[in-house]
């Protein structure tokens, strides 16, 4: 059956088919993005009140987003070009511009991957006093020693703590309620805690069958209950033969407390938090970030400045940061990075560049308290807490560059993490709306893409159905420039 | 639209000077940034912006009414979820031990 009204306009509505469907959608498309941009307003609004948060300033680069801006404006009038060139009847140009078009998606999207990329290895901490310390290369490494103790879910045990033990790993007995071993040592793996859970279980029914059969005997019309897997095996104990440590990044486990760690699958081990990782640290400081803070002046006594400029104690162990790279695989090698990056493998003195990044700090602070003296305004306490620290030039010309790194205590630090959503509210709603955006672009490229490369023929049997399909696809074009028209000073300029 | 080719040839020079006019506004949206620090700038020439790409790029200087009539309860929605934050502060949510 031949779907009517796709060329000629429906009598009723006086346009064909597709494009009202097209039009209904936008609209949908209008509510979808709008209230987004309504749920960035209530944020944005929000910001700056109470509770404390704080929108980050200047945190997207302007050029990267300028130059997307002229991509996706260029790509929306190649689009209309090459409508144009189906309605002269000249399918080659309408191919050619359309691959313009198409190439204008992917330029956009690559360099959107640039800048989330840019998010994911820049790292904040923030400390329990509220002020935020941002930066690169975050090494949040614990190692646990003297552990001799396990207990795992037997539902969720994946066997990841034995990858991670340092050295041979030793071998486990199981204990009693009163934690003696029992039994033979034996090798723990995930299918040694499957064989467990069946012989275990199978105690468990006999025993329960039995008590029904004896509860039968008892009284011929007894209520039993008959054995149901749930009410199997749940927890296991263990002993090792010898006491072992681990090392894992702290953010793969669940919980972590100084004298025991609780993995993702539930197992915990007891042992001692080792000195050689007492924090979490950041090897070159960039931003700090004093807004939040409840320190009283927070200029001379935020938390910040008493752990600025201690470094990770790891960093200097030899070999033993090579083990760090080797826990942490598919994240920021820390060694390596820490060699790569010519910012920090210099000599630099920790003490010597957090004093810097102090004077930096104050610097940058009191320019813009006297700059608003001078105009007779009040500072923007915006600016005047929330400072750039890596580089800065004086009045006088002077150039200072600092590569301070920061230990934070583990009892100190509220929150550590990438610029992610956990972050903070601005990149929640900055990924959502760029990444909902970045969609769009997405699929509109294949669909266009769909258009030059198969359309030929349609475009043969019916020039102008043709040209109607690429003016639907066109008008979802626009309408993704048209969102990011919008977004591009919103989230950049603002 | 009229299908003529010259009437296709002045739409063609129609688009380009559209498109023109939309990257010299976007260089504007970040050189006034350099001067004010006022957000109604920005998102007015972003407006202007949009409403040429509606208007030219998606035809709707010359559409038909019900199409009108579609964007017309849109807008009207859309804008108003744009002050819902507004009700938000009218009736903020307390915490009983006021934290």
């Amino acid at each position: 059956m031949e779907i009517p009204f796709t060329v000629k306009p429906r009598p009723d509505t006086g346009l064909w088919n597709a494009k009202v469907g097209i039009w209904l959608f936008l609209a949908s498309e209008v509510m979808l993005f709008g209230g987004l941009f309504s749920g960035y307003l209530f944020l944005r609004l929000g910001a700056g009140g109470e509770p404390n948060y704080f929108w980050p300033k200047d945190v997207l680069s302007i050029p990267f987003g300028f130059v997307n801006t002229l991509i996706l404006i260029l790509s929306s009038v190649f689009v209309v070009v090459a409508w144009l060139q189906l309605k002269l009847r000249n399918f080659r140009k309408f191919q050619m511009w359309m691959f313009a078009v198409v190439a204008c998606a992917f330029i956009f999207l690559i360099n959107k991957g640039f800048e989330y990329k840019t998010k994911f290895t820049h790292y904040g901490i923030k400390l329990s006093d509220n002020s935020i310390v941002e930066g690169y290369i975050l090494d949040d490494t614990i190692i646990y020693e003297g552990i001799k103790n396990a207990t795992i879910d037997v539902a969720r045990f994946n066997g990841q703590f034995l990858d991670l033990i340092e050295g041979d790993t030793p071998k486990f007995f199981r204990t009693d309620s009163d934690g003696k071993p029992q039994g033979g040592a034996f090798e723990l793996s995930v299918s040694k805690v499957k064989e467990i859970e069946e012989e275990e279980n199978l105690k468990l029914k006999e025993k329960h069958e039995k008590s029904n059969n004896d509860k039968l005997a008892e009284n011929s019309e007894a209520i039993v209950v008959r054995w149901l897997p749930a009410m199997g095996i749940k927890q296991l104990s263990f002993v090792a033969d010898k006491e072992f440590s681990i090392k894992i990044k702290r953010k793969k486990l669940r919980r972590s407390f100084k004298d025991s760690v609780k993995f993702r699958d539930q197992t915990s081990l007891k042992g001692t938090i080792s000195k050689l990782t007492p924090g979490v640290s950041i090897a070159l400081v960039d931003r700090i970030d004093l807004r939040a803070t409840d320190s009283e002046n927070p200029e001379s006594s935020s938390l910040v400045w008493k752990y600025l400029g201690n470094d990770s104690p790891l960093k200097n162990t030899g070999d033993k940061s090579e083990e760090v790279s080797k826990v942490e695989n598919a994240e920021i090698n820390y060694n390596e990075e820490y060699q790569k990056s010519a910012d920090i493998s210099g000599d630099h003195d920790p003490k010597e560049e957090a004093a810097k990044a102090k004077g930096i700090f104050l610097g940058a602070r009191e320019e813009v308290l006297t700059k608003a003296k001078e105009k007779g305004e009040e500072a923007e306490f915006d600016e005047v807490f929330n400072q750039y620290v890596k580089k800065w030039e004086t009045k006088d010309g002077e150039k200072l560059e600092s590569h301070s790194p920061i230990l934070v205590p583990w009892d100190e630090v509220k929150l550590y993490s990438n610029f992610t959503p956990k972050w903070n509210t601005f990149y929640a709603i900055y990924f959502t709306l760029t990444g909902l955006h970045g969609l769009h672009v997405l699929i509109g490229a294949i669909v266009l893409l769909w258009f030059a490369l198969f359309g030929k023929k349609l475009y043969d049997k019916d020039p102008e159905h043709m040209a109607n399909r690429v003016e639907v696809g066109g008008l979802f074009w626009h309408f993704v420039d048209l969102v990011w028209i919008f977004l591009f000073p919103i989230l950049y300029l603002m | 639209m009229a299908d003529t080719p010259e009437e296709i040839q002045k739409h063609l020079k129609l688009y380009w000077k559209v498109g023109y006019a939309l990257l010299f506004c976007t260089g504007l949206t970040v050189a006034v940034t350099w001067f004010t620090d006022n957000i109604w700038v920005g998102l007015g020439i972003a407006a202007f912006k949009a409403g040429l790409v509606a208007v030219i790029f998606m035809h709707l200087n010359d559409e038909k009414p019900l199409i009108y009539k579609v964007l017309l309860y849109t807008v009207f929605f859309a804008i108003g979820m744009m002050f819902l934050t507004l009700l938000a502060m009218y009736d903020p949510i307390i915490s009983p031990f006021n934290r």
